[in-house]
């Protein structure tokens, strides 16, 4: 059903949008690419699972998923970042990402094997649910939906109408003024990095309880994807990623619909070429604002 | 006697290029000190050395007798040490209003409080005082990159005074103003003295200086070549010569 697809278009939008939107402050306040990134959100599945396995409940397992993936994110910025003051080491520093999210995707692979692994979630909590004007809805695809988007606006409150968001944002715009100001700039990126990391982390195990499966193998295309959106978005803004994800979640659900099958997949790249080719910046990207940072 | 900032021997090296070569002076407590030289005389890596912007070389500074001479740039907010660039900086993307708010003194240590901090009313009320001294006030939500170049300025200042300084370093505030601009400017910076335990003025333009600023120093090549009050400072030869001496050739 289309409608159906839309709704799965939507819940893999809004999963997109969780992790570009992790790339994208961390974009924001470095201007650093984190490729560790997808791979925390890799984890997040296995680290779910775990705590699921353990006997927490749902909301418990999404706290403990967000603190170990916000420390991961954590240590992350301490290996790979720290050193690295302004847009020094750019390419260094995203290089070093890169090899720490390998490591992770071996480390994740020796104590849980290369194959999938399964959650042990209710069978109820994925198959009970409703319909609505001939779309099937699960429960399960409801709260990962409401979720999602309390994840989303809460986000966006903590950017901007608190005081770290402020700093976050003083940071992203001119990093050598905020640290002059009284702002700790190295205090603002690990804050960013733990963010960044938890959300990551938590679409992580959103994912695999939406599949039923957390597999070590998803970081790499789920990543490409998100950074895909962010390019699609603008990089370093919030919205972007999130319009971005959605669209790009659309497109590949109703892709799936109409028969595209696994050319499904190349929606984004596609959008992407075509979104660049005629707005470079990204379709709320602002080049002037970009200009002036760099 | 304390003074509000002491420089002892103050060098700073780019490599090869010595930008302060052994630069000594005090600002006593309640001075507007005026530093002038011409262009490269080394006057805006004064600025930076003491707003800790780049490690200095040798030497030494101390804030209120308090050596800071090693301490990281965000300390130096904490410390009482505020600045305004040559080059405005602000946070362009934010509004009016979040530029002052961004600098207050942070009070909260633990790494997650100040997610639990919200626009206090407080603050803001304390912002928009602060923005209406520098006649803002009606601008306060828009954003900062539109404001125009001498409202950026303003701007730039009251955010420095929102760190709640002892000492305000004003790096060529009058830069591309027009003279009603300049004019304007210079009874602002009268007014915030009552604010400020010093103020430490950086200007290329003499004239803006004179009657301002109680003491010049003035640099040129990095060293200090005369200290005093202004009416007697330009009649040096050598400030003279360094300093006049260009535009006579020119």
């Amino acid at each position: 059903m289309v409608g159906d697809q839309i709704i799965n278009g939507i819940i893999l939008g809004s999963m997109y949008a969780l992790i570009a939107l992790g790339y994208t402050l961390v974009f924001g306040v470095l201007d650093k690419l984190n490729f560790a990134h997808s791979e925390v959100f890799m984890a997040g599945g296995y680290v779910g699972l775990s705590w699921i396995a353990l006997g927490a409940p749902v909301w418990l397992a999404i706290i403990g998923v967000a603190a170990v993936a916000g420390i991961m994110g954590l240590a992350v910025e301490l290996i790979s970042f720290r050193k690295f003051k302004g847009s020094d080491g750019q390419i260094t520093a995203s290089l070093s990402s890169l090899a720490v999210g390998i490591v992770m995707i071996d480390l994740v692979q020796k104590y849980w094997g290369s194959e999938p692994i399964a959650i042990s979630l209710p069978v109820a909590l994925r198959t009970a649910g409703f319909t609505l004007g001939g779309m099937t809805l699960t429960w399960l695809k409801v709260g990962i939906l409401g979720f999602t988007l309390i994840l989303m606006i809460g986000l966006q409150v903590l950017v901007q109408k608190t005081a770290l968001g402020r700093n976050i944002r003083a940071v992203a715009d001119n990093p050598a003024s905020a640290s002059l100001l009284g702002v700790d700039v190295k205090r603002v990126n690990q804050q960013t990095f733990f963010i960044a990391s938890a959300l990551a982390g938590i679409a992580g195990l959103l994912l695999t309880m939406r599949t039923g499966f957390a597999s070590s193998d998803i970081g790499l295309g789920f990543g490409l994807k998100a950074l895909a959106i962010m390019g699609i978005g603008g990089m370093g803004d919030l919205r972007g990623a999130v319009i971005g994800g959605l669209v790009v979640g659309l497109c590949e659900g109703l892709g799936f619909q109409f028969g595209f099958g696994r050319l499904a997949d190349i929606m984004v790249w596609v959008l992407m070429i075509f979104v660049l080719v005629v707005r470079p910046a990204g379709l709320f990207g602002n080049a002037t604002a970009r200009d002036v940072r760099a | 006697m304390k003074m509000a900032l002491s420089l002892t021997n103050v060098c700073k090296r780019f490599g090869g290029v010595t930008a302060l070569d052994g630069v000594s002076f005090d600002v006593a407590h309640g001075e507007l000190l005026g530093l002038v030289g011409p262009n490269g005389a080394g006057k805006s890596v004064l600025v930076n050395v003491v707003s800790g912007f780049y490690p200095l070389t040798t030497g030494s500074i101390l804030v209120d007798g308090r050596d800071v001479t090693y301490a990281p740039p965000h300390h130096f907010g904490r410390l009482g040490i505020a600045r305004t660039f040559q080059n405005i900086r602000l946070f362009k993307r934010m509004s009016v209003l979040e530029n002052v708010l961004v600098a207050f003194p942070r009070h909260v240590r633990s790494p997650f409080g100040s997610i639990l901090r919200w626009n206090r009313r407080a603050e803001i009320d304390h912002a928009l005082a602060l923005l209406s001294q520098m006649r803002l006030v009606e601008k306060a939500d828009q954003s900062a990159g539109s404001l125009a170049y001498g409202e950026a300025r303003r701007l730039e200042i009251a955010r420095a005074l929102a760190t709640e300084p002892k000492l305000l370093l004003l790096d060529e505030p009058a830069a591309g103003m027009n003279d009603r601009e300049t004019d304007e400017l210079r009874a602002d910076i009268s007014d915030l003295r009552s604010m400020l335990d010093a103020i430490v003025l950086i200007e290329h333009n003499v004239e803006f200086l004179r009657g301002l600023s109680d003491r010049l120093v003035v640099l040129d090549y990095g060293r200090m070549i005369a200290d005093g009050v202004p009416d007697i400072v330009l009649k040096i030869p050598a400030v003279v010569e360094a300093y006049l001496g260009a535009a006579e050739d020119a």
